[in-house]
């Protein structure tokens, strides 16, 4: 119920720490998540040009 | 047209015998139906006004997961013992091939609970009349779920964990065939007409009828190439 | 002058043009969030039947759309790789789904957040939230499937099967939830009765363009990376410089 009230009272803090934030951590980490993708990626194929280089 | 046909029973004839071969997967779907059906009552309280009201909606969802549980074994015996590699390569249409196997899993584990139903029904204190509907849904929309369940098993065909995986990707697309189905009890036992209901479903089991056998034999070859 | 598109559907074209394009789109990207941001919360003024809780419209409504589209361009982009064969065409499919899944996950949260204030619960069996579940279901779906198969030819195959199906089947779960729905409650609750303002339209436009810019560009820098995992034996691939360095 304290809840209720309080978002009553500060709607914009509500909108803001309930929805945007949410939603910007959300591409936050997916923007993470494709950068770091991206680095694994390219040390799996350094390794596997190394590999096929040394056969 | 008359050669499709024979070659659609034979093929239904054939899983049918291999089924009643294998009597109790048969029955393991049928008592996981009345299991699942008979603990709702345990889990909710036995109020008989809520329990009436929940009747359809409780036996269609437990319809739908007995279906699911016995979807995984539409192709697999077939593709491991090499059968499902000879239908591919036969000259027949694998569609057609692909319908007898549906109607076949139909018999074999949605009409047993269509049969069911009443006892059941029963047990939930239904009206004659709402267990009539509630039987005629069924009856309409479990062959949309072999159907539609059927494309989820090719192609989740010789996976691990294949059958989490195929629940997952079928259940979502059920949900026309599960609101159709109990919204025709519903609007039943509200002395409202349910005829709209069983002709969507019906619609609903036509569509089926006519493209999930060709996107199931698109689905296996790609399975199986 | 004829522009050959087709040029650009194979990977090795694909990748330095995407590439290139990546660091447009996620600044035009940042700067239209800004800008949305700034119309939406400072010069839109607050609503008169719902104060300032209105104000998630300009995530939610970007969002649920994209989750939405975005699942059509990836069943699109699915059957093209399936009927023409071509190998760009699944990557991309595949590379699309985990992000309108996290804009169906957006979507519902923010819809959630936006039921408590106006209808005091956190969750309604409203049409639109019931098939947007759906909606990421079949994402989920997808994207399990996909994941589950170890070839990587079947698995393309596969889920783009399963994305067609799904697509065939969006709009046969949008109007059957709704007529559930309309069954169900006797007063259906409406999002948004009051007409917009024009500067709401303008920050929600805004925030749309934003929206698609962002996938845009996740989506590309996505492919790029499973370009370089699929081709990593080929030469071209060991001829890039970022490969070299």
């Amino acid at each position: 119920m304290s809840l209720d009230i309080w978002m009553r009272e500060n709607p914009l803090t509500y909108v803001w720490l309930g929805s945007y934030a949410v939603a910007f951590l959300v591409f936050a980490v997916e923007i993470a998540m494709v950068m770091h993708k991206r680095k694994i990626t390219l040390q799996q194929v350094r390794q596997t040009i190394e590999v096929e280089e040394s056969e | 047209m008359n050669k499709i046909l024979l070659l659609l029973i034979m093929v239904t004839r054939r899983d049918l015998v291999l089924a009643m071969r294998r009597r109790a997967d048969v029955l393991t779907t049928l008592i996981f139906f009345v299991m699942v059906v008979s603990l709702f009552p345990l889990g909710v309280g036995p109020e008989t006004d809520m329990l009436r009201k929940m009747a359809p909606g409780v036996l269609w969802v437990s319809a739908l997961l007995a279906s699911m549980l016995s979807l995984g074994r539409l192709f697999s015996a077939d593709y491991l013992d090499g059968t499902l590699e000879q239908m591919l390569l036969a000259p027949q249409s694998l569609s057609v091939l692909v319908l007898g196997k549906m109607a076949a899993h139909w018999m074999v584990s949605g009409l047993p609970l269509v049969l069911m139903t009443p006892v059941l029904g029963l047990q939930f204190d239904m009206p004659l009349k709402a267990v009539g509907v509630l039987m005629l849904s069924l009856l309409l929309g479990t062959p949309v779920l072999s159907m539609i369940g059927a494309i989820g098993a090719a192609l989740t065909l010789g996976l691990r964990g294949g059958g989490v995986l195929l629940s997952l990707l079928v259940l979502p697309l059920c949900i026309p065939v599960l609101i159709f189905g109990t919204g025709a009890v519903g609007a039943a036992t509200d002395g409202l007409g349910y005829s709209s209901h069983l002709s969507l479903l019906g619609a609903l089991l036509v569509l089926a009828a006519v493209f999930t056998p060709w996107v199931a034999a698109q689905a296996l070859r790609i399975s199986m190439e | 002058m004829a522009i050959n598109w087709f040029k650009y559907s194979a990977p090795t074209m694909f990748y330095p043009l995407a590439g290139k394009l990546i660091p447009w789109f996620a600044v035009s990207s940042a700067i239209l969030f800004a800008a949305g941001l700034y119309l939406g919360f400072v010069v839109a003024p607050a609503d008169a039947t719902q104060g300032e809780f209105y104000r998630i419209i300009y995530i939610h409504v970007p969002t649920s759309m994209l989750s939405m589209f975005l699942y059509l361009v990836m069943a699109g982009y699915a059957a093209l790789g399936l009927i023409f064969n071509t190998r760009l065409s699944a990557m991309m499919a595949s590379a699309i789904a985990p992000t309108g899944a996290l804009f169906a996950f957006i979507a519902l949260w923010t819809g959630a957040l936006w039921g408590k204030p106006m209808w005091g619960t956190w969750w309604v069996w409203d049409a639109r939230l019931t098939s947007e579940l759906i909606l990421l279901f079949l994402y989920l779906g997808f994207i399990s499937l996909h994941a589950s198969i170890d070839d990587p030819r079947r698995a393309d195959r596969a889920a783009a099967l399963l994305a067609i199906v799904g697509s065939v089947n969006v709009p046969i779960i949008y109007f059957s939830v709704k007529w559930w729905n309309t069954l169900h409650q006797g007063s259906t609750i409406k999002f948004s009765g009051t007409s917009m303002q024009v500067t709401m339209q303008h920050a929600m436009f805004t925030m749309l363009a934003a929206c698609w810019l962002y996938a845009v560009a996740v989506v590309l820098s996505r492919v790029r990376s499973i370009i370089l995992e699929r081709e990593r034996h080929t030469k071209w691939i060991a001829e890039l410089s970022e490969v070299k360095s």
